[in-house]
Order: structure tokens, then C-alpha cells, then sequence
């Protein structure tokens, strides 16, 4: 017997956070069971993936090892800047303020136009040539010293000064320093093309995926929209699938890159050895590792959303 | 509850399916659709589940003209409407219970309400002690029947019915009828596309008869 007139079907019976909980729960029981079902396609598409994102990141490991610890090789590094003869004082003490606020343990001196020409008179074979100049030539400089040698400090601030608009020259004090901040951008570069080129085959491999996958649920799809399924609950659980592929693929990541670091820890130990100095390889940190799973689990979901919504709209239903 | 005014529809050019079909179905009412094949039967239900739409005239359901309904506002009239399709429809890769769940869970009810409504719908057909089973182990009458379980488990204003006895003997299609008319008499509307001459003879209710996407009698 029907129990009583008919109800509306009423989402209001429960509350939006059970709701919310229910819609979940529905989405992630149909990936297990859509994984169950092709374990093999889902564990090498994770695999592709995590190899993917291990490049990116093995590279960004090498980086942030380099900048942390070849600095110890060095003693103190001194980066100067030159700036036009004709800038104002104020302004140069504004800018040594500025970088006092930036870094701590730091000394800033300035060298005025005047100071460097007398400093350069003091150099007798000079003094012929500087008496021929009608005005002083000499630009002004702030010289920066760092109490504790490190690339990556060495490297900030030279950001900082190359930032400035009135900075003509920034110099560092030492010739490996300069080729070794050379090779650190090369290396960033690097990184940050390969992370482009990996997000862009992530987006194809995960769209993919999860394209064929909604291809093989067309009739099951139909049925759905027959009943009055909306175009949000067709798309959950398939969003649900490339969020899962792309996690899966950053956490496996992880471990990859881990053991990358592991192996590149054996290596440095031996060159160690060779430099009498002492460097062990950090490897990510907590947050970096976060960073990677939720990066890549986003691009699963945003890879599984266009590859959803193109494929029900090409069924037009 | 369901209103045509001078209804045509057009599969493509020259394909008429109807034309300049009238009728009304009012609240509570059971009517039979009926005429040879191709008379345009089925036509009449896929307008007013929205999934075609009329190339000519007016269709009012529930005092809303389908034609007017977005694309989401679409999918809340489905839901409102239970219907039983002519070749059943039934998901093959999961069970019956599961599939009987269905318009349940596309309108997110609590997952204790879906067991309960599940069985309880699945009891009204005689088919409780097969809802684990998977849909193909079934025989055809018996897939109709979780068809008919799974068209009135939402408890909704309007059932639409295509052949829902064609597999079933005289004892079984009774029964299927005395469901609909259990649903009948809360307030449904139902509307009933059959050829059964026996059903339409035994049964006795306003028939509507098509003819080449005609409307002949309606008596
Ligand atoms: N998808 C379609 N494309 C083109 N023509 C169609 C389509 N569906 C139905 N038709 C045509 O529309 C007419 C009416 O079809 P409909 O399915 O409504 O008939 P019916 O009365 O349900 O027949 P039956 O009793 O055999 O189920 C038929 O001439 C059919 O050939
Ligand atoms: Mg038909």
C-alpha cells in the first residue's frame, strides 16, 4: 500500500552536511568498484602518472640541495649593486633600510661616488687618468655582506636588488658563486617547463582515462537522465575517479621521489668524502610532499570535469 | 495533471509521429494509451518525460509547459514521473535491488529510506526474494515487473507505463494492476500504453486511441 499521498522527493529530510556525506560516500563506492573492475588500467595510469610527476619534482629536490648546501663550501659571499652617480643618498639609505627589513644578518655599506673616487686616488697609477675627467665617473654602490654563507640567501638578494628600477649592475663577489646562481636558473627553468609539459600530459592521460571510462557507462548514463539525474550527479563519480587517479599518482610520486633522494644522498656522501665537507641530502619536506598529492589530484578532478562534461555533451541527453 | 493542445511531433522531415493530439489526464486519474504499432504511443510518453520535444502545440504538465524547463528544472520534472519503458532498461551490472534504488538515489534520499522503499516496492511486485540477484538471471516478465517496482519506489505524481504487461499472464498482469491502482487512488495520474486487449476489455478505464499519430476516440 502506498503509505501515504505522494512525496515529493525531498532532500530537506536530511540535513546538507549528511547529505554531503551520502553524495560522497555513493561517488567513492563507485570508483572501488570502477578500480575493482579495471585494476590493472588504474594502478599503470597512476604509475604513468606518478613517473611523470617524479621529474619535476627530482629536479626541484636537486635545486633546493644545492642552494642549501654548496653555500657551506663559502666563506662569506658579498653582493654588490651599482646604481647611477646622479641617485640621491636618501634613496640608497631607503633601499639599505629595505633590505635590513628583508634579511636578518645582514651588513649593508655604501660606497658614495666620492668615496670611491678617492679610495681609487689612493691607487697612484689612476691619478693621471681620473685628473683628466671634468666630473666624477664612478657610479655609487651598496655592498651587501652575509654573516652566514648561503646560495639561496645569496640568491634572494640579488632578486631583490635586480627588482630595483634604478639598479644598473648587481655583482656577486665571487666567479663560481656567479656561474653556480647561473646554473640554479637554468635549473629552475628547467623545472618549471618540465612541470608545464607534465601538467598538460597529465590533463591528456587523465582526461583520457576518464573519458573511456564514461564512454563504456553511455547506457547506464542514458537511464540515469531518464530518471531525472542532473548533469552534477552524472559527473561525481567520474570526478571522483580522476581526483582518485591523480592522488594515487602524486602519492606514489612521493615515494618515488623519496628514494630518488635516497640514492642522490648515496652520491653526495661519496663526493663528500672528495671536498672533505659535509652534505647530506634533504629531501622534501611535509608540506612540499602535501603540495604534490593535492596538486595532482586536482589536476585529476579538473582533467576528469572536461573530460565528463565534453563526453555527455557529445551523447546529447 | 497532464494536458495536450493540439500536439505534433516530427522524428525528422515528413516522419510524423502525432498530430494535433488533445487530451487531458487529471489528478488521480488511470487512462489506457492505445493502437497499432506505430501508432505513437510510446511517443506520447518520451513528450512528457521531456526526452523529445513537440514540434507543434502544447504540452502541460503540472500546470508547466515542458518546452519552457531548463536543462536542471528538466531533470526535477523526470523526477516527479515514474515510468516503465518498453524494453525494461535495467542496469545489467548491478542488481536488482540496486536497480529498483535508482530514481532513490538520483533524488539523494537517506540511504535507510532507499533500503526500505527498495524492498517494500520490490514486495508490491512478488520480486523481494530476488533482489540480490543480478537483472539478467531474470525471466523478461519477471525484469518488467522490477521495471514496474522501480517506476512507483519514489512515490511519484505521475506514472507512465509502456506495455507493462506485455510479458505477464492474466494473473500476474491483475496484480500489476491493482498496484497502479492502489497508486490511483492516493492521487497519481497514470497513463498506460498497451495493445493488451485483454487488459483494456478487463480493466475498465478511459482508453485513448491512436491511430497513424492521430487521436480516434478518447471514451
Ligand atoms: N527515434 C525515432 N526516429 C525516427 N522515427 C521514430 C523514432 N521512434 C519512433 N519513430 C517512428 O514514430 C512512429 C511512432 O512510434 P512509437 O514508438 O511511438 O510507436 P508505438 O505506438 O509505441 O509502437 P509499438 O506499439 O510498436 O511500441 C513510428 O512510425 C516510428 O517508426
Ligand atoms: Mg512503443
Amino acid at each position: 500500500m502506498p503509505n501515504s499521498r505522494p512525496s515529493v522527493p525531498s532532500q530537506a529530510k536530511q540535513s546538507l552536511m549528511s547529505l554531503l556525506l551520502q553524495r560522497h560516500a555513493d561517488a567513492a563506492r563507485q570508483t572501488v568498484s570502477r578500480i575493482r573492475s579495471g585494476p590493472l588500467t588504474a594502478s599503470l595510469i597512476s604509475l604513468v602518472i606518478a613517473v611523470a610527476v617524479t621529474l619535476p619534482a627530482s629536479l626541484l629536490l636537486i635545486s633546493l640541495n644545492l642552494q642549501t648546501h654548496l653555500g657551506k663550501l663559502n666563506e662569506t659571499s658579498e653582493i654588490t649593486a651599482y646604481f647611477p652617480s646622479d641617485l640621491p643618498e636618501n634613496r640608497l639609505s631607503e633601499i639599505s633600510e629595505h633590505l635590513h627589513t628583508q634579511f636578518v644578518g645582514i651588513e649593508v655599506s655604501y660606497v658614495s661616488t666620492a668615496l670611491a673616487l678617492a679610495q681609487l686616488n689612493e691607487v697612484g697609477a689612476f691619478q693621471l687618468i681620473l685628473d683628466s675627467l671634468d666630473n666624477n665617473p664612478l657610479p655609487a654602490a651598496l655592498i651587501v655582506r652575509t654573516d652566514e654563507p648561503s646560495v639561496a640567501t645569496a640568491r634572494k638578494i640579488e632578486k631583490v636588488l635586480l627588482n630595483l628600477a634604478e639598479v644598473e649592475l648587481v655583482q656577486l663577489d665571487t666567479l663560481w658563486l656567479q656561474k653556480l646562481l647561473a646554473w640554479l636558473r637554468l635549473l629552475d627553468s628547467l623545472t618549471s617547463a618540465l612541470t608545464i609539459i607534465v601538467v598538460g600530459g597529465l590533463l591528456l592521460i587523465i582526461g583520457n582515462t576518464v573519458g573511456s571510462s564514461v564512454q563504456n557507462k553511455r547506457e547506464e548514463i542514458r537511464i540515469i537522465k531518464q530518471f531525472g539525474g542532473t548533469d552534477a550527479f552524472v559527473r561525481r563519480p567520474f570526478l571522483h575517479f580522476g581526483f582518485s587517479l591523480g592522488a594515487a599518482g602524486g602519492i606514489l610520486a612521493c615515494l618515488l621521489t623519496a628514494g630518488f633522494g635516497h640514492q642522490l644522498g648515496i652520491a653526495a656522501k661519496a663526493l663528500a668524502l672528495l671536498y672533505q665537507a659535509d652534505f647530506v641530502v634533504v629531501g622534501l619536506s611535509y608540506g612540499q610532499n602535501v603540495t604534490m598529492i593535492l596538486l595532482s589530484a586536482s589536476i585529476g578532478g579538473l582533467a576528469a570535469f572536461f573530460a565528463v562534461s565534453r563526453k555527455i555533451a557529445s551523447f546529447g541527453l | 495533471m497532464i494536458e495536450f493542445e493540439n500536439v505534433s511531433m516530427r522524428y525528422g522531415p515528413g516522419r510524423e509521429a502525432l498530430v494535433n493530439v488533445s487530451f487531458q489526464i487529471n489528478r488521480g486519474e488511470l487512462v489506457f494509451l492505445t493502437g497499432h504499432s506505430g501508432a505513437g504511443k510510446s511517443t506520447v510518453l518520451r513528450l512528457i518525460l521531456g526526452l523529445e520535444t513537440c514540434s507543434g502545440g502544447n504540452l502541460i504538465v503540472r500546470k508547466t509547459r515542458i518546452k519552457d524547463l531548463s536543462r536542471s528544472d528538466l531533470a526535477l520534472h523526470r523526477r516527479q514521473i515514474g515510468v516503465v519503458f518498453q524494453d525494461h532498461q535495467l542496469l545489467h551490472d548491478r542488481s536488482v535491488g540496486d536497480n529498483v534504488a535508482l530514481p532513490l538515489e538520483i533524488a539523494e534520499f537517506p540511504q535507510r529510506e532507499v533500503k526500505r522503499r527498495v524492498r517494500a516496492a520490490l514486495d508490491k511486485v512478488g520480486l523481494l526474494h530476488k533482489e540480490k540477484c543480478p537483472p539478467d538471471h531474470l525471466s523478461s516478465g519477471e525484469q518488467q515487473r522490477v521495471g514496474i517496482a522501480r517506476a512507483v519506489v519514489s512515490r511519484p505524481h505521475v506514472i507512465l507505463a509502456d506495455e507493462p504487461t506485455g510479458n505477464l499472464d492474466p494473473e500476474l498482469s491483475a496484480n500489476i494492476m491493482s498496484v497502479f491502482e492502489q497508486f490511483r487512488s492516493v492521487g497519481v495520474s497514470i497513463l498506460i500504453a498497451s495493445h493488451d486487449n485483454f487488459l483494456l476489455s478487463q480493466f475498465r478505464h478511459r482508453t485513448l486511441t491512436l491511430d497513424h499519430g492521430r487521436l480516434r476516440s478518447n471514451a
